[in-house]
């Protein structure tokens, strides 16, 4: 059987006048050998092919992207490109510097994530990846992987790339020795795609990934949250243009990542610089989007708030069974304007954290606005609150005065 | 696990039809047949195979003290010899197959050696284990925590399928020690998403396969290739797993495992399980006009043989090929519920449709005793566990022996004499089998055809292969990959030409944005079947392949669903989708096709020769080129056959390059033999039909597998050609077995020829006399009776080849 298969394939390359098996000498894909396999095999071997492979239609720079450095660690040599802002550079409306104001309760309450309170975004890495496709599965590389930082002169952004697929375990090793020392990522929808993506290949490569114990605010979370309502869509663009400010001109589009890639690393002209400048951009608006969300929180009495983005920190803060916070954002929702159904809910959320907090008064002064608001159930619901809270304090009263 | 179980405790009696059916024994049944003046002559044979009795011994040395005690604990002191000698040999690390019948308890054979994996390696050890059905998986899975939870540990068995919720197969990957799923999901799930199975790759230690004898053909081929894959994958993670494999009994078994496995692999085949006395009937359907040969309907036989079989007091299951059919015997059989003595209630169907919670409740009747008869489609062949029944009825050959086998396996309790019958058809398979049963009851005689190394599918698997890591050139002299030819051509391919891959020094690299596995099915053709959508409700009503689809739904066809007929307003051949509307219909339409076969290179060659020097007919393997082209399509009325109309069709051709089968006569052995003219043709085309009808008694494949070219001067051979070829793209072996095996097939065919009541040609043998022509059958006759008199064609060693 192995021998006619022998000299079935030696026939099929004969009839298209090829010679006989050629072996290549590198990975030359440009090669221009005549057809060797009928078409039906083609046609099948063929299926699944990336339309991006074909040579790039938009011109391009040829060669090595710019301005690469390597570096060496236990797995190998890797290269990468290291740029460097200053603390007063602004990313949109925002200026970098104001992300090292952040407190750890905010970004807690923002990500709904008690861990997050020992969250410095000083110390964090911003993580951004460009991949080869978003369907997974162990064919996909991360071909070039943002790491920003802050460091003591200002940002700093590594951008790990790929010169060919031998570079991998290099790569990937010396993401996971950053990652692991930082201890604490910022990232946009990283929980659910870029860590995985990296996590998988590191497994591949028997490399200990260091996600588990890492610290990770996404931000498409607190983003889709708060801003998602009412915007076309979850996207990073669209958020870092409402939150922000920030306005991206000439951005290639991430579909195209994958192409620029191939087309590198098959010789043709590529558009690698602009996926590294938009790599780039997603990770200053990392920045810019986690500095400005803190921000706002923060200084949430200078802000003007929807009563719906206060109802919903409101809840963030109820299931983190921060009570206190939780009746402020429930107070800043009553004051904001809302309507019933909104309201109904703010004095819920505001009752549940008084009588959480024993706070009586508070309680007697929701229902106060119940009442004013005409709401005879809810009004029940809160009386039955109150009267269960008069007897807990009473209670506590007694027993600490015994 | 439980080998057998008691029979059926007796229900309450209800009447008088009841209690008078109740208590009849098997042989008692038997005699009844025997002696009923109508039935009895239809019974062309029977066959008694005697009791035979258990050889069993004690637990083997080598079992785990802690895994002793809990089969102890069950009452397993013993095992049957041949469960020992697997586990045994599983034990010692070796690669096994246990090739022995239904319900001989293969279950323990690879629970055992897995479970003690487990057990020496503290549950650090994994399993794959792949079943051909989610229903065998879901089954295994019960018993094997069973079990573990004897043993009292807390190691988990999941079953993995398209139904497994996304939130559970985050644990399973994570802390599933055995993984029960399937070879589908093994290749689009698993595999190419290695890295989330990690923990379960680098310690996995047994691969076991249920069903081996299923993997033929195609899927077998791919299946074959997958499992290439799986041990790439495990070699990666630092793991040599080794192979458990069960089977029903097989012919070369040994030779089948390795080409799907790769490895040598030692057989376990002699059943040491007991049986009582099995009894046999065949059953040949009257012959109601001798001129057609038209024989009659096998499930209204079916339903008379059951008011004698059917009854209060024991259980019988029929087997009918087709969904339709069970509907139909299920039906017919509730009807005469009363005459059986028996409850509508007590009668079931069973087959894929049926939700699996139905399903679940029909198997636990079964096992109880409640259900006394079952209507099956193959759905109850493999491996469910329903207990043992008492009589099987097969309506009409399965179309295998093992399938044969499995289904007569399905009866006879512990001691107690069972009774399985076949209801043969109007078909040449059947008809043969009637008039020679021994060849059901001899060793098997098929082959299974798998050819792991097919370049369509080898390609298309190095391609998923590829995207799982990438290739480098020294595992192509050592990997899993090193017994297939070629890859490194079609890893050069899949670079230089796909662009899929790209070469950096000595290794090959995915380089796309897909996921191949997506589009590379394991059944083979399946993005390339053609699906039949209804216009109004957007449905699919069914599918075709691409060949068939030419003929069956170019425009203005008329579709045949049960009776329904469809009328196909558009076909879009591109995107290969069909649509259809209901019509009501009073002619059918037939379409006409060319086919033009090429032969572009001969392999292997025999010949006889006349006299010195002067051939008398050769026969060859070798490579063609098929072109199917539809050219136009008849309107013909129900019935009357009227031809009402003749309409042209426009559809590219259809392009094929195979393998194939070709028999030739010289043309001086024709005129000897005084096949001139129209006689040749009709003998021609009538031996030709005859020989792929009963392939199958020699090859693993149904009829439709093979295709047929027959040409009274072949323009390559200038003589009489019958060519038949592997309707897969690139061939799965099927030629290359007709080869090996043509003496039988032409004598099965002369013996089906012969036997045949019929007077000029029917559908048992050569087919209608408006086909094969007047002289068809006995042309036809005259041909075979030469070719296989005589001595055998001899080899001819290659010289010049064409
Ligand atoms: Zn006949």
């Amino acid at each position: 059987m192995s021998e006619a298969f022998g000299d079935r394939l030696r026939r099929l390359r004969k009839d298209a006048g090829a010679g006989v098996n050629p072996r290549p000498v590198g990975g030359e894909a440009e090669s221009a050998a005549p057809t060797p396999l009928p078409a039906w095999f083609r046609e099948r071997l063929g299926r699944g092919r990336d339309p991006g492979t074909a040579p790039a239609t938009a011109p391009g720079s040829l060669g090595e992207p710019r301005e690469l450095v390597e570096f060496r660690g236990a797995r190998g040599v890797g290269t990468a490109r290291v740029s460097r802002w200053e603390l007063e550079h602004s990313h949109g409306a925002v200026p970098l510097a104001s992300a090292l104001q952040a407190r750890g309760s905010d970004l807690a309450l923002l990500g709904v994530d008690a861990r997050l309170e020992a969250l410095e975004l000083g110390r964090a890495l911003f993580l951004d990846i460009e991949t080869t496709g978003l369907a997974g599965g162990a064919g996909t590389k991360a071909f070039l992987v943002g790491l920003g930082r802050f460091t003591a002169q200002g940002f700093e952004l590594w951008q790990g790339f790929l010169r060919g697929p031998e570079d991998e375990a290099a790569l990937l090793d010396e993401c996971a020795r950053q990652v692991g020392e930082a201890g604490a990522l910022v990232s946009f929808f990283g929980k659910s795609f870029d860590r995985h993506r990296l996590e998988d290949k590191m497994r591949v490569h028997g490399i200990a990934a260091p996600f588990e114990r890492c610290l990770h605010l996404d931000l498409y979370h607190p983003c889709r949250r708060l801003f998602g309502p009412g915007l076309a869509d979850g996207r990073l663009a669209t958020m870092e243009r409402e939150i922000a400010g920030v306005e991206r001109t000439h951005d290639l589009a991430g579909a195209f990542a994958p192409a620029a890639w191939y087309d590198f690393l098959a010789g043709r002209p590529h558009r690698l610089e602009e996926v590294f400048a938009h790599n780039r951009d997603d990770i200053l608006s990392l920045v810019a989007l986690a500095a400005e969300l803190a921000r706002r929180v923060g200084e949430a009495e200078r802000e003007a708030w929807t009563p719906e983005r206060a109802l919903t920190l409101a809840r963030c803060a109820e299931r983190l069974r921060r009570w206190s916070d939780c009746r402020d954002w429930a107070r800043r929702a009553r004051f904001a304007r809302p309507a019933p159904e909104e309201l109904r809910g703010a004095l819920e959320l505001e009752a549940r954290a008084a009588e959480s907090l024993g706070d009586c008064e508070a309680l007697a002064e929701v229902i106060a606005m119940a009442r004013a608001a005409e709401e005879p159930e809810l009004l029940a619901r809160l009386e039955r609150r109150l009267a269960r809270a008069v007897r807990r304090s009473r209670g506590r009263a007694e027993g600490s005065g015994s | 696990m439980s080998h057998s179980r008691p029979p059926a405790s007796p229900t309450p009696e209800q009447g008088g039809v009841r209690l008078a059916r109740s208590g009849r024994s098997v042989p008692e049944l038997e005699a009844l047949l025997r002696a009923d003046p109508t039935l009895a002559p239809r019974f062309s044979h029977w066959h008694r195979v005697p009791a035979r009795a258990e050889r069993s011994r004690e637990l083997p040395e080598s079992l785990d003290p802690r895994l002793r005690d809990v089969l102890l604990a069950r009452g397993q002191t013993r095992l049957y010899e041949h469960q020992a000698r697997a586990i045994e040999l599983a034990l010692e690390g070796r690669d096994v197959l246990i090739a022995t019948p239904t319900a001989s308890g293969k279950t323990l054979c690879y629970v055992a050696p897995l479970v003690q994996r487990l057990l020496e390696s503290k549950g650090d050890a994994r399993a794959i284990a792949l079943f051909p059905t989610k229903a065998l998986s879901q089954d295994q899975s019960t018993g094997l925590n069973a079990l573990i939870a004897a043993l009292g540990q807390e190691w988990h068995s999941f079953t993995y399928d398209g139904d497994t919720p996304p939130s559970v197969r985050r644990t399973l990957r994570d802390d599933g020690h055995i993984v029960l799923t399937n070879p589908w999901m093994l290749h689009a799930g698993i595999l190419p998403n290695h890295a989330k199975w990690s923990e379960l790759f680098a310690n996995l230690r047994t691969i076991v396969i249920d069903e081996v004898h299923t993997l033929s053909g195609v899927f077998g081929s791919s299946v074959a290739n997958v499992l290439r894959r799986l041990l790439r994958i495990a070699e990666h993670y630092g793991s040599r797993p080794q192979f458990i494999l069960c089977s029903a009994t097989l012919r070369d078994a040994a030779a089948h495992a390795k080409r799907l496995t790769g490895r040598d692999v030692a057989v376990v085949d002699e059943d040491g399980s007991p049986s009582g006395e099995r009894i046999f009937g065949v059953y040949n359907p009257p012959l109601l006009d001798p001129v057609a040969g038209l024989r009659a309907n096998a499930l209204e036989e079916a339903r008379r043989l059951a008011v004698q079989l059917c009854g209060p007091s024991r259980q019988a299951i029929f087997f009918c090929q087709q969904r339709t059919g069970v509907e139909v015997l299920t039906r017919y059989l509730k009807e005469s519920a009363a005459e059986f003595g028996l409850e509508p209630d007590e009668i079931r169907g069973y087959r894929g449709g049926y939700l699996p919670l139905h399903r679940r409740e029909i198997e636990e009747g079964l096992r109880k005793g409640s259900v006394k008869v079952v209507v099956s489609t193959n759905a109850l062949e493999l491996g469910i566990d329903i207990g043992r029944l008492d009589v099987a009825v097969l309506v009409g050959y399965p179309g295998s022996q093992a399938s044969f086998w499995q289904r007569a396996g399905r009866v006879g309790r512990r001691g107690q004499p069972s009774l399985t019958v076949l209801i043969t058809r109007s078909d040449p398979l059947d008809q043969y089998l009637s008039s020679n049963p021994d060849y059901l009851f001899s060793a098997p005689r098929e082959r299974l055809g798998l050819d792991p190394d097919n370049l369509v599918i080898l390609s298309e698997q190095v391609k998923c292969a590829a995207f799982e890591l990438p290739f480098r050139d020294g595992e192509l002299g050592t990997g899993s990959f090193r017994g297939a030819p070629h890859v490194p051509e079609i890893l050069d391919y899949l670079s230089a030409e796909s662009k899929l891959l790209l070469r950096r020094g000595d290794t090959w690299h995915w380089m796309a944005d897909a996921y191949p596995a997506q589009d590379v099915t394991l059944a083979g053709g399946g993005p390339d079947n053609v699906l039949i959508l209804d216009v109004e409700t957007k449905k699919a009503i069914g599918e075709i392949d691409r060949e068939g689809s030419l003929t069956t739904v170019h425009e203005g066809a008329i579709y045949q669903v049960q009776g329904e007929t469809w009328k196909v307003e558009r076909f879009d051949y591109e995107n290969r989708r069909a649509y259809v509307r209901s019509v009501e219909s009073d002619y059918f339409t037939e379409a006409e096709v060319d086919t033009t076969l090429r032969v572009l290179r001969l392999e292997k060659h025999a010949a006889r020769e006349r006299e010195a020097g002067v051939e008398d007919f050769a026969i060859h393997t070798g490579e063609v080129h098929v072109t199917t082209v539809a050219t136009q399509y008849k309107k013909i009325r129900f019935y009357t056959r009227e031809n009402v109309g003749t309409e042209a069709i426009h559809l590219p051709p259809e392009e094929l390059d195979t393998q194939a089968f070709v028999l030739t006569i010289s043309n001086e052995t024709a005129t000897a033999l005084g096949l001139t003219g129209s006689e040749r043709g009709a003998a021609w085309r009538g031996a030709g039909g005859l020989l792929r009808k009963v392939a199958p008694l020699f090859l693993r494949c149904q009829p439709q597998d093979l295709g047929l070219s027959t040409e009274v001067r072949s323009t390559h051979f200038l003589r009489p050609a019958i060519v038949l070829y592997d309707r897969v793209q690139g061939g799965v072996g099927l030629a290359e077995v007709l080869f090996e095996s043509h003496r039988d097939v032409l004598n099965a065919a002369l013996e089906v020829v012969t036997r045949c009541e019929c007077r000029h040609g029917c559908p048992a043998c050569v087919g209608p006399r408006a086909e094969c022509g007047e002289l068809g059958k006995t042309a036809t006759r005259k041909l075979l009776e030469h070719l296989v008199s005589g001595s055998a064609a001899r080899r001819v060693e290659p010289e010049g080849v064409a």
